[in-house]
């Protein structure tokens, strides 16, 4: 009758089920490359239990069989890899993650089964034989389990007692399994001693669905029966059954291991009467006890624990058990810290941030108009909204904001299969993976990195025997890191391989036409002819990189983002790949200056000092470049007049503005100090893309705009006037970007 | 009553179906666009010039909090660059590049008027003897007697082409 209602139920909740297993897939992948540094991280196995456990159930309930059952052997090896049975190698992981790879691409293709060729059908059966092989291998299988199972009862001299804990699942009932049955069936196999129904998970009436189960029993079992025999009761509801089955033990054991076993009950006291350390009278007797030492206040409230240790005699061991799981059972209704997250639609949270570059500027406009009044009060109400404009401001920006790592150890993943496939050693390292970026720019920035860190696999390192050859360890190094720098953040990817072949790259060039037969360019530029269109060094094609659309393509999509490339190559030793990106979307502290009519502004943060200067003092070089002296040193100065053609006249004095840049420090010429504001960056668009120096636009309290200088590519233009290039020579993109 | 007034189209029936045109000058000589991509149009007023770029950006305005390039469409024809008169305008249209809206400027020295303009009285472009580029041309508007430009913005204001020009210039 429902049967629509549900179809439709599911069709909506699919969206959200992808998503949701793709994190869960994702996390499988980061869990097991961790894994493999720690392989005895007791936590990270268990982590990695529960995604795979939660992608197969919430399968389960969308009814993606596939799913379900290729999952559902991947939870075996990695429950007896909890266990113990099996200890993780690297084949084991390789094929972990082969497995996950199938995972993603069965639930990226849940609502389509007709993508699951023949091909991948026998590539998963394989990783089934596979994985099957292993978990056979440690634990006989149901198969064999009877023949082991006669001899294991025999040996252990027959009849014993286990304690059988199990929670069923919510679905248990609609999957049409009845709990009783389970329970009537194990009754023929020997004696039940005690059976305790544990009816905690039963929510009011009001929530009640008839058709849920939310039952658990422990029951005590004497039977010469295996436990394979005892788990084989369980075999039809095992996939959402939380099943315990304990072997005798001495009793303050065996109480602790059931207490670990059992479902959840909160109270300690109830814990330790399902498991029969105490009765329920002495209990009651007990609780009652303590009720009489809550009278007096000066004496602390006995535990009850300690109470029940005491009066009840019950061992020790059943008590530290049962506090240990009232402990984790409380930590569990806690939500952990990782998980309070609310998920927030990106354009809600982007149309807040220009709501709040709104703000800034208006909050500009009022402060202006404000000190213009001359109104004491006015002005001070005024700093104060500003002040906590800013401090909105710094928060909800944050808010968009996300460690790069997360991006990075994606490619921990990609880094192993490659070089695995190349038959080449590699240390990844990834260094301050916590510098944050804005979300859309992680996003973006992804598909670049990870086409050079595939290109340094490739072509960088050198396989084990030519690096020896050539005096280094025969594991390659390879490291990713990122940190903020003056305004922007600079991510770089290091190796210690053979750098850039330039003579190779000239040859090339020269071959392709890129550049002039016989011209040799600065060693700089021949580094940068490997983004030219249609360059690739790679003596042969592979399928990892080397086909020759990616590394320009790499450049335009930094370059989109107003970001740079840059290479440092170092024949023989290694290469270093700069790439700095712009904080877009941001909002900074800026520092304003005027030269002419026209305003500029200067990230606040890259400001050293402003120096006052007669105009005579700027002394011209030989080379016909601006310096100036600087406590005995020389500061080269940029003269933004003359730079950008700024019309007025030149005012006796001007000041000369120190910057730092990652080229060192440099002067600016301005005209006027206008001091210091919040500065919204606003782009100036694709029509503006090939100007340089400039790295964005902000709007003043007055409405006017002024363009905001980006010290970075200043410096550089600066180099390239001083080199004799002309200023719209380096427009043109001359300059390597 | 009203209702059927309201209904009454304004221009004759039987000429077909046509758009809305936004008529403005430029030295003396008359342009249409459609209307349809048109924000707004606002008073000239403070610019910020954007050094090193080619003499038809004018350079940047501030649009209620938005910075967007103002182009001078003179320039752009390859004539002498806008004088700023009393009438001088800035049309806001919408120009949408690769599927992403992008807000652009147009320095004209006089808005005229809204008119509708069938699209039976919509010529091709003259081969030859046009004041501007034959490309920049979307058709030939009839409109008493004469004929207007219709400009095809997607081709005479396409920011990649624009930009290339910034780059080169």
């Amino acid at each position: 009758m429902s049967n629509d209602a549900d179809l439709d139920f599911i069709a909506q909740a699919m969206p959200a089920f992808i998503s949701e297993a793709a994190e869960q897939i994702e996390a499988i992948e980061t869990l097991l490359l961790e894994l493999e540094e720690q392989p005895d991280n007791r936590e990270l196995l268990d982590s990695l239990f529960r995604c795979a456990h939660t992608v197969k159930g919430s399968a389960g309930i969308f009814g993606l069989n596939r799913v379900v059952e290729f999952t559902h052997h991947v939870e075996t090896l990695l429950d007896k890899m909890r266990d113990g049975d099996i200890g993780l190698t690297p084949d084991i992981s390789t094929l972990l993650l082969q497995c996950n790879d199938q995972i993603k691409f069965l639930v990226d293709t849940a609502a389509d089964e007709s993508a699951d060729t023949a091909e991948l059908k026998d590539a998963r059966a394989d990783l089934v034989i596979r994985l099957r092989s292993l978990t056979d291998g440690s634990a006989p299988t149901p198969v064999k389990a009877a023949a082991a199972a006669a001899s294991a009862s025999a040996a252990d001299g027959g009849v014993r007692v286990w304690t059988i804990s199990a929670r069923f699942g919510v679905e248990t009932f609609r999957n049409g399994m009845d709990p009783l049955s389970i329970a009537r069936y194990l009754g023929t196999l020997g004696k039940v001693l005690k059976v305790r129904c544990i009816s905690d998970g039963v929510p009011p009436l009001g929530n009640l669905n008839p058709e849920s189960c939310y039952l658990s029993f422990v029951m005590e079992l004497e039977t010469a029966a295996s436990r394979e025999d005892i788990e084989g009761a369980f075999s039809f509801v095992m996939d959402d059954c939380e099943l315990d089955v304990v072997a005798p033990e001495t009793p303050g054991q065996k109480l602790a291991r059931a207490i670990e076993d059992m479902p959840a009950t909160p109270r300690l006291g109830d814990m330790l009467v399902s498991v029969g350390a105490v009765t329920q009278a002495k209990l009651k007797e007990v609780l009652s006890t303590q009720e009489q030492t809550r009278g007096m206040p000066v004496v602390e409230k006995a535990k009850i624990g300690d109470l029940l240790e005491a009066q009840a005699g019950v061992p020790p061991e059943a008590v530290a058990a049962a506090l240990g799981k009232q402990q984790k059972l409380r930590e569990a209704t806690t939500p952990a810290t990782e998980e309070r997250y609310i998920r927030v639609q990106a354009d809600r949270l982007d149309a807040v941030i220009n709501l709040l570059g709104e703000l800034v500027i208006a909050g500009a406009g009022a402060t202006l108009l404000a000190r213009e009044s001359r109104q004491v009060a006015l002005i001070e109400a005024n700093l104060h909204m500003n002040s906590l404009i800013e401090e909105i401001r710094n928060g909800t920006l944050g808010l968009r904001m996300v460690p790069v790592g997360e991006t990075f150890s994606r490619f921990r993943r990609v880094v192993r299969d490659t070089a695995a496939s190349l038959g080449k050693e590699v240390n990844f390292e990834i260094v301050g993976g916590d510098a944050e970026l804005d979300k859309s720019m992680v996003e973006k920035i992804a598909d670049p990195l990870m086409h050079l860190v595939r290109n340094s696999l490739d072509h960088g390192l050198e396989p084990p025997n030519e690096r020896l050859n050539a005096g280094k360890p025969a594991s390659g190094k390879l490291v990713l890191s990122a940190r903020h720098e003056t305004g922007a953040i600079l991510i770089r990817i290091e190796d210690d391989g053979r750098g850039i072949n330039r003579e190779r790259v000239l040859q090339r060039a020269w071959n392709r036409g890129l550049v002039e037969q016989g011209f040799v360019p600065p060693d700089d530029d021949i580094n940068m002819l490997i983004f030219e269109p249609g360059f690739s060094t790679a003596e042969q094609v592979t399928n990892l990189s080397g086909r020759g659309v990616g590394m320009d393509v790499v450049r335009r999509n930094i370059e989109a983002l107003r970001g740079s490339i840059r290479l440092n190559s170092n024949p023989g030793k290694g290469l270093q790949v700069d790439i700095r990106l712009p904080l877009t979307l941001a909002i900074i502290d800026g520092f304003l200056v005027g030269v002419g009519k026209s305003k500029f502004v200067l990230p606040l943060e890259s400001v050293v000092e402003v120096i006052e200067s007669g105009g005579q003092n700027i002394k011209v070089d030989s080379h016909g470049r601006h310096c100036v002296e600087l406590r005995e040193a020389v500061l080269p100065v940029v003269r933004l007049r003359t730079l950008y053609t700024v019309e007025s006249s030149l005012p006796d004095r001007v000041s000369i503005v120190v910057v730092n840049s990652p080229r060192g420090k440099f002067g600016i010429e301005v005209e006027v100090l206008l001091g210091q504001n919040q500065t919204v960056i606003k782009p100036l668009g694709r029509l503006f893309r090939s100007l340089r120096g400039i790295s964005g636009s902000s709007i003043l309290g007055s409405g006017e705009v002024a363009l905001i200088l980006d010290v970075t590519s200043l410096a550089e233009l600066t180099t390239a006037v001083q080199n004799g290039t002309s200023v719209a020579a380096t427009a043109q993109g001359s300059v390597p970007a | 009553m009203h209702a059927d007034n309201l209904a009454t189209p304004t221009s004759p029936k039987d000429l077909g179906p046509g758009l809305q045109y936004l008529t403005f000058a430029l030295a003396e000589e008359v342009f249409a666009m459609d209307i349809r991509a048109v924000r707004e149009i606002i008073q000239y007023g403070a610019m910020t010039a954007v050094p090193l770029m080619p003499e038809f950006v004018r350079g940047v305005i501030n649009l209620r909090g938005a910075v967007v390039p103002v182009i001078d469409l003179q320039s752009r024809f390859g004539r002498d660059i806008a004088r700023i008169g009393k009438k001088t305008c800035v049309i806001i249209f919408d120009a949408s590049q690769a599927g992403e809206k992008v807000e652009l400027g147009l320095l004209v020295d006089a808005v005229s008027e809204v008119i509708e303009i069938p699209d039976a009285h919509i010529e091709q472009p003259p081969q030859f003897g046009a004041s501007i580029r034959r490309d920049f041309i979307r058709g030939m508007g009839k409109v008493g007697g004469q004929f207007i430009v219709i400009l095809a913005p997607e081709r005479a204001l396409d920011v990649e082409d624009m930009a290339a020009l910034a780059a080169s210039s």
